[in-house]
């Protein structure tokens, strides 16, 4: 999609994109207006801490997955077959 | 009569009995029809214990209805029905037997009320299951099997726990128990191999993707949801079991960020999920277990939809692996729009069946004070959500358009997981049809605008984070080693030294020795099988000889010196036992065969004359006929022979003989002065002396013996010779036939 039109190093700054960054920038400017009911850790109440954990999540798990992967676990395909 | 209960596993079982005789219509009655029984069943019957009885001391349950059994029973029920709905074009009536069985057992495990019955339907379970996978195709069989022996492994660990803690209890009943001792932690293990925790979940991402398109869905919904329900039922608040859930739930987001079949990915993403519900089970709060049953109820639903999506690409494709697929969204719309449905209801998105249970999940954790727990759980949902909802759908039916021709699969198919999406929808607007099934009293709200926004944002941010690093996330041809490596590589690995240095000392050695036989019996073979008839002879005579002397000797016979000096001979024999002596010599010095024969005949006729001397003209004339007979025989014999050619033997060969000669003389002639030196046996001796006359009216006692006592023995001999004799006459009367003369070739 998105990476298709625009050149790789050029997607973070295509139109849709900043179309989901504001998106994003509202959500968490309302959610530092919300009402806490449940609030068990400090993080709970920080507005917009979703967001920057989603992100990070994100980044973690594809950087780590793909990079234990491809350190250990990922093989050719008949690796099994003998 | 009312009917007590009807236990839902038997409209299930009910089915599969019918199931291959019906046809046309019936089939689809049945297959949706028993299922449905079994679902609105539950509905009518209040909480109970049903069905129980006393099995040698123990009590066996198999109806126990409460509100735990009873929420799992309607989903499997419910599950039944969608399922059924999606394989009802299937026309291997075998795949729906093994369903309805492994269905039915899985409704049994649940409502048992302890443990006897409880492994019973867990074994049925595993062995019904494999058929699916099995009519998978060629490739299924290694797996299946592999699926079978992880399962035997689970179930035997299982058994001995249920021995070991009814030996410590004395009671079967399945409630809670406790996760110490070796019955416990036995049953512990047996559970979690069949909820797919590391490390002994490798059997389920192994073996699900091969199973069959609609058998997969039965698989991924029924055999981890038991053992949620066993887990919660057993070992709700084992501390470990929050772990072991926070474990799952990120193992399983990382092997399906890597892998390439789409099933597997989805398979991965279950060890995921049932993660989610372990550690809201090992939590143990009321909150917390209500999560883990109702993310059970949720995940079996849309995960049943994303099998069935999924599922539908390769039966319509042929294509399972990401790396084939692309750009189906123009070809499959409606598959790809439901198959978002349940991508959005498994990533925990707003208005979906995962919202309002994934979250209960975590709120419950964090409602616990597990910091941790909550952190990781909310780590692994922004995987599910960046793997399964954007990476999966991403690679099938957007991305690169591979121009792969297909369509939407059949009506059935369709209809089957529109049920199943409609159902996602339904419960996460409607969470309170879920929540009153759960077990426990629910003071839960989950459309609150913190948790509305903070569910969006972590959405949004997974989905901006995907965008950005999309060229790190394209399916690659691979696959993943897994924990079943250990079992699948680890035999070989483990063989190694016995495939190379001691099968090279073992070949060695066992060349060495058939080399060595092979040897020895090519030499004994030449010395021995030269098609020389004297040199048989010469060995059978030797080795007869040797033996018998041998014998005689371990015997203990032992030759006197003294009875050499009872024998007397009288002048009158001296001259013919010369004279057979002279005879022996010449047969052994003649060089012509006709004077050999005649002149061994001569030590015959000696020999009769001998015992004419010594008063036994019977004997004589016997030795006398048989002599005459057997030179007549030999000369005859020989007559038919080829002629003699004169062989020069070396001196060895004479000398050699010569001495085998001398040694059977003189072994014979022991023998002869043993036999004279030992005892007769006087009381047969005696006897036919007193009795020959009396009984048989003979004064010769050898003829009185030869044909009276032996009488039966002499018929047979007489048979004997008279079959020779008639053999001699054939010879006799076969004379050579003249050769016909040869037709010279007419000249050209």
């Amino acid at each position: 999609m998105t990476s298709k039109q625009t050149p790789k190093s050029q997607v973070y700054k295509s139109k849709k994109m900043k179309i989901l960054y504001g998106i994003l920038v509202l959500m968490m400017v309302l959610d530092g207006f919300a009402p806490r009911h449940h609030a068990h850790f400090f993080w709970d109440n920080i507005g917009g801490f979703s967001a920057i954990f989603g992100f990070i999540a994100c980044v973690i798990l594809i950087f780590f997955s793909k990079g234990i992967g491809h350190a250990f676990l990922m093989k050719r395909e008949d690796f099994y077959d003998d | 009569m009312t009917i007590e209960w009807v236990h839902p596993a038997l409209f299930f079982f009910a089915a599969a009995a019918v199931i291959p005789f019906v046809k046309g219509w019936g089939k689809p009655i049945v297959l949706l029809g028993f299922p449905a029984l079994a679902f609105f069943s539950l509905m009518f019957f209040p909480e109970a214990n049903y069905g129980a009885f006393t099995i040698g001391g123990f009590e066996v349950v198999f109806g126990r209805v409460d509100k735990l059994s009873r929420v799992f029973g309607f989903v499997f029920t419910l599950m039944g029905v969608i399922g059924m709905v999606y394989a009802l074009h299937v026309k291997q009536k075998g795949e729906h037997v093994a369903a309805f069985l492994y269905g039915g057992s899985a409704l049994g495990a649940v409502f048992a009320g302890d443990l006897l019955s409880l492994f019973v339907f867990w074994e049925i379970m595993a062995f019904s299951s494999v058929f699916l996978v099995w009519y998978g195709g060629k490739k299924s069989k290694s797996p299946g099997m592999r699926y079978v022996l992880v399962h035997t492994f689970g179930g035997l660990c299982l058994l001995g726990g249920i021995i070991v803690f009814a030996g410590e209890t004395g009671s079967l009943a399945f409630n809670a128990i406790p996760a110490a001792g070796l019955g416990g932690w036995l049953i512990l293990i047996g559970f979690l191999v069949n909820a797919g925790a590391p490390p002994l979940h490798a059997w389920l991402p192994d073996a699900y993707p091969e199973g069959t398109i609609t058998g997969t869905i039965f698989l991924s919904s029924f055999t981890t949801k038991t053992a949620v329900y066993v887990l919660a039922r057993g070992f709700a608040g084992t501390e470990i079991l929050m772990w072991v859930g926070v474990l799952m739930a990120l193992y399983g987001v990382v092997y399906a960020m890597l892998e390439n079949n789409i099933r597997r990915l989805l398979a991965y993403h279950i060890i995921s999920q049932v993660g989610f519900m372990v550690a809201g089970i090992g939590v143990g709060t009321e909150m917390a277990i209500n999560g883990a049953v109702a993310h059970a109820f949720a995940h079996i639903l849309y995960k049943a939809l994303l099998m069935m999506g999924m599922g539908s690409v390769i039966f319509m494709t042929g294509k399972r692996k990401g790396t084939e697929l692309g750009g189906l969204y123009k070809t499959m719309p409606v598959t790809f729009i439901l198959f978002m449905i349940g991508g959005f209801s498994i990533s925990g998105v707003p208005f979906l069946s995962g919202f309002i249970s994934k979250s209960m999940v975590i709120s419950g954790a964090a409602a616990a004070h597990a910091p941790f727990v909550v952190i990781l759980l909310t780590l692994a949902a922004a995987g599910t959500f960046l793997s399964t909802t954007l990476k999966l759908p991403y690679a099938v039916f957007l991305g690169e358009d591979k121009g792969i021709k297909s369509s939407d699969p059949p009506k059935n198919m369709l209809i089957g997981m529109g049920l199943a999406a409609f159902i996602c929808i339904l419960l996460g607007v409607m969470p309170d049809l879920l929540y009153q099934l759960l077990p426990f009293p629910v003071d839960y709200h989950p459309y609150t605008a913190e948790h509305l926004l903070g569910s969006f944002q972590l959405v949004l941010a997974v989905l901006i984070g995907f965008i950005l690093f999309l060229y790190k996330l394209h399916p690659e041809e691979t696959i993943s080693i897994d924990t079943d490596w250990i079992y699948r590589r680890g035999p070989k690995a483990l063989s190694w030294p016995a495939k190379n240095p001691l099968a090279r000392l073992n070949n060695f050695s066992y060349r060495t020795f058939l080399d060595g036989m092979i040897c020895l019996s090519k030499s004994v073979m030449q010395r021995f099988h030269s098609g020389y008839l004297k040199h048989y002879l010469f060995t059978i005579i030797s080795f007869v000889m040797l033996s018998t002397l041998i014998f005689s000797l371990s015997k203990g016979w032992v030759l006197h010196l003294d009875t050499l000096l009872k024998i007397d001979v009288t002048l009158a024999q001296v001259l013919p036992l010369t004279l057979l002596v002279c005879a022996a010599l010449a047969t052994v010095l003649f060089k012509n065969r006709i004077s050999a024969i005649l002149s061994l005949g001569m030590t015959g006729f000696f020999v009769a004359l001998l015992y004419v001397l010594m008063g036994a003209p019977d004997l004589a004339l016997t030795q006398y006929l048989v002599e005459a007979v057997s030179v007549i025989l030999i000369l005859l014999a020989f007559y038919f022979m080829p002629p003699y050619f004169e062989e020069k033997a070396s001196q060895n060969t004479k000398f050699v003989n010569a001495s085998l000669a001398v040694f059977v003389g003189v072994v014979v002639t022991f023998y002869m002065l043993m036999v004279m030196d030992s005892h007769l046996v006087s009381s047969i001796s005696s006897y036919y002396l007193e009795t020959s006359e009396k009984l048989a009216g003979g004064r010769n006692v050898v003829n009185v013996v030869i044909v009276d006592y032996r009488a039966f023995d002499t018929m047979l001999e007489i048979c004997v010779f008279a079959i020779a004799i008639l053999g001699v006459y054939a010879m006799l009367r076969l004379k050579k036939k003249p050769k016909p003369l040869q037709q010279e070739p007419p000249l050209k």
